[in-house]
């Protein structure tokens, strides 16, 4: 078995059995090739259904208690412990305190989406990793292509895979790649005209279905009822027009500004394959330009958005 | 009904032969995404395939404009409601056995509610006019279980033809008027009988290759307070579920709908669209109260409806078709399947 599942169900258990924590929040073994199982263990037992592979891509820090007494062991990797960072910042939960962080440096998880996209085929039957290379089997076929291939976009651009935050290393520390230019979808659209750039949105939000994966994947989408649910006023419409699926997704971005970690959680919830992190790169890219932050990297720095200095950025006033 | 050959060579002057009659709709590959599109022979995909959206939305679009109404005070007909009935008839193609068993199943509530005459026009009207071609699955998906929920992969019910690949050519099997209506616009050849023999054993070599030991029609006719009871389930499956629509919007047989009423100066339209039990607004009443306040109550409801109380009202017919979209795309891996199994009153 792998030695990252036997090491987190291990430390889990050693956790759990001591009354250290609660709860301890990682993945348990998919039913599908491919699949990501959200999972948490309360019992020394629960322990040995705990998983890892490169497909656990939800981010936890969605997931766990926030506002609540409990102590909690949660898996991370660098996005998710920026997250958790991030939930801190907000008062959604005490990081020193309460949780104790699983640190799972990152080599880059995997896209399912990509994968059927290489292989041309969404029936796929058997996924296995070796080296550098993913070798998938389904009707018809037995491919193998390379992992970084078929690596999720938020994190081929990632800078941070070491969680910035850790109590206990399951593997070894990798490097950090602070400086990595990761504006290539910023640059994509700004290349562009207004005019193109409308459509070019138009078209990638086209096959929207309105069904809130994207917002209901997202650790930072915690608000008790989302504007687009509010009924009494009703703030935007509910249908699939173009002009209230665009407002639902530049809102939601603009929600993000600041506190976005680009952790990719939206992109692999959806599931018809649309790029939304190309809204929120956009803005995380400004954020960055403009104030110098980039999100949950420290537990002292607030958001520049929910905080006023007299020295803030006003040139649009 | 007859029996047909259409060669696969021939395949796009058939389609093209129905262009001039009907919309004609058929699986193509947009941007990554394989669904239904607007029939064009240079984008055909011409092998099986499982579309990532079902036919649902040819019965039950995620927008159905049900009225229109205008509020000026000039106008004779202000304030009055006029129905707005969908008119287009359409084809769609490389329908698979399971999804065209959806739009019997919906149709059930929609318009053979055992206990309501009345029949919703828009869907009865969409159902009329929509021909659809099926065409078996030979090989079954991996996620696949039709053959679970009372289907098979060359199920008929639903179809108006239905096509087994026999090679170089296809064996056209028509089903109903509507489907000799569209076989009628080209000229194809019968069947020989060994055709329809080799079909046969196609289709018996497919359910073969279908998974055993599946239990998806455990939980009906069970206790529903025993069923309620299975809280370990539902606080496991609520602890992960997003709450979101994937799984609604995917599933062919989930039906359920919001009516809204959107006004654009003095012009009005009264329309549904589709609605999901997974979100907190679709049990939100008037008075700020919500009985399905928790996730674990949601995720538990659209189980139940599922495979309990569908069935125990509709003829013991489960509200699911076993296409296995939802276990597919559900982004935290909720498995029907598995739920299903475990879903025994203690």
């Amino acid at each position: 078995m792998d030695e990252i599942v036997l090491k987190i169900r291990q430390t889990a258990k050693e956790l759990l059995s001591e009354g250290k924590v609660d709860e301890v929040w990682g993945f348990a073994e998919p039913s599908i090739p491919m699949g990501c199982r959200p999972y948490v263990a309360r019992t020394p037992e629960d322990a040995d259904k705990l998983w890892w592979d490169s497909f656990c891509v939800m981010n936890l820090a969605n997931f766990v208690p926030r506002r609540s007494d409990k102590k909690f062991a949660v898996v991370a990797q660098g996005c998710v412990s920026r997250n958790l960072v991030v939930h801190h910042l907000e008062g959604q939960l005490d990081l020193k305190e309460q949780v104790t962080v699983l640190g799972v440096p990152s080599i880059g998880m995997l896209d399912a989406e990509a994968v059927r996209q290489a292989v041309g085929s969404v029936e796929i039957s058997e996924v296995s990793e070796e080296g550098g290379k993913v070798r998938v089997k389904g009707l018809g076929f037995d491919k193998t292509v390379s992992r970084l291939e078929v690596m999720r976009d938020s994190c081929k651009t990632c800078r941070f895979h070491n969680p910035v935050v850790c109590d206990i290393w399951i593997k070894d520390k990798t490097a950090d790649e602070p400086n990595k230019d990761k504006n290539a979808r910023v640059d994509q659209v700004e290349a562009l005209e207004p005019k193109e750039r409308q459509a070019f949105f138009e078209k990638m939000f086209s096959r929207c279905l309105r069904c809130y994966a994207c917002r209901n994947a997202c650790p930072l989408c915690y608000c008790e009822t989302c504007f687009v649910d509010e009924s009494k006023p009703q703030w935007l419409g509910k249908s699939v027009e173009m002009s209230d699926t665009l407002s639902f997704h530049f809102l939601r971005a603009f929600h993000c500004a600041g506190r976005c970690t680009d952790c990719g959680a939206c992109e692999s919830a959806c599931p018809v394959g649309i790029p939304v992190r190309y809204l929120t790169r956009k803005l995380e890219a400004d954020i960055e330009a403009k104030y110098g932050y980039q999100a949950g990297l420290d537990l002292e720095t607030k958001p520049p958005m929910s905080v006023y200095l007299p020295d803030d950025t006003d040139d649009f006033m | 009904m007859s029996e047909l050959i259409l060669k696969k060579a021939d395949l796009t002057a058939f389609l093209d032969a129905l262009t001039g009659a009907y919309q004609v709709w058929a699986p193509a590959e947009v941007d990554g995404v394989v669904d239904y599109q607007p029939y064009d022979p240079e984008t055909l995909i011409r092998e099986k395939v499982r579309p990532r959206l079902s036919v649902k939305k040819f019965f039950h679009p995620q927008r159905e404009n049900m009225f229109k109404y205008t509020l000026d005070p000039a106008s004779e007909e202000c304030n009055l409601m006029k129905e707005t009935l969908p008119q287009d008839k359409r084809v769609i193609f490389g329908v698979s056995s399971c999804d065209a068993r959806s739009v019997v199943l919906n149709g059930l509530p929609f318009c053979n509610d055992p206990t309501n005459e009345r029949k919703d026009v828009y869907y009865q009207t969409r159902w009329d006019n929509t021909v659809l071609i099926g065409w078996g699955c030979d090989e079954p998906c991996v996620t696949c279980f039709c053959h679970a929920t009372g289907g098979h992969p060359f199920g008929e019910e639903g179809l108006d033809i239905i096509l087994t690949d026999l090679g170089e050519k296809f064996l056209v099997k028509v089903l109903t008027d509507k489907g000799r209506a569209v076989a009628g616009l080209y000229q194809l050849e019968e069947a020989r009988e060994e055709d329809a023999k080799s079909a046969a054993k196609v289709a018996e070599k497919a359910r073969a290759a279908m998974p055993g030991g599946l239990k998806m029609g455990q939980p009906a006719g069970q206790d529903m307070m025993g069923l309620y009871g299975l809280e370990e389930l539902w606080e496991e499956i609520g602890s992960r579920c997003l709450n979101c629509g994937v799984c609604t919007y995917l599933c062919p047989t989930c039906y359920c709908f919001d009516i809204l009423d959107e006004i654009k100066g003095q012009e009005g339209v009264r329309f549904r669209i589709w609605d999901a039990c997974m979100f907190p607004l679709y049990t939100l009443h008037g008075t700020g109260h919500n009985p399905r306040a928790a996730k674990s109550a949601r995720v538990r409801q659209r189980f139940m409806h599922k495979l309990k109380y569908f069935p125990d009202r509709h003829q013991k017919k489960l509200s699911c078709v076993g296409c296995g979209r939802c276990v597919v795309y559900c982004p935290v891996n909720i498995d029907i399947r598995e739920v299903a199994s475990r879903m025994k009153a203690s």
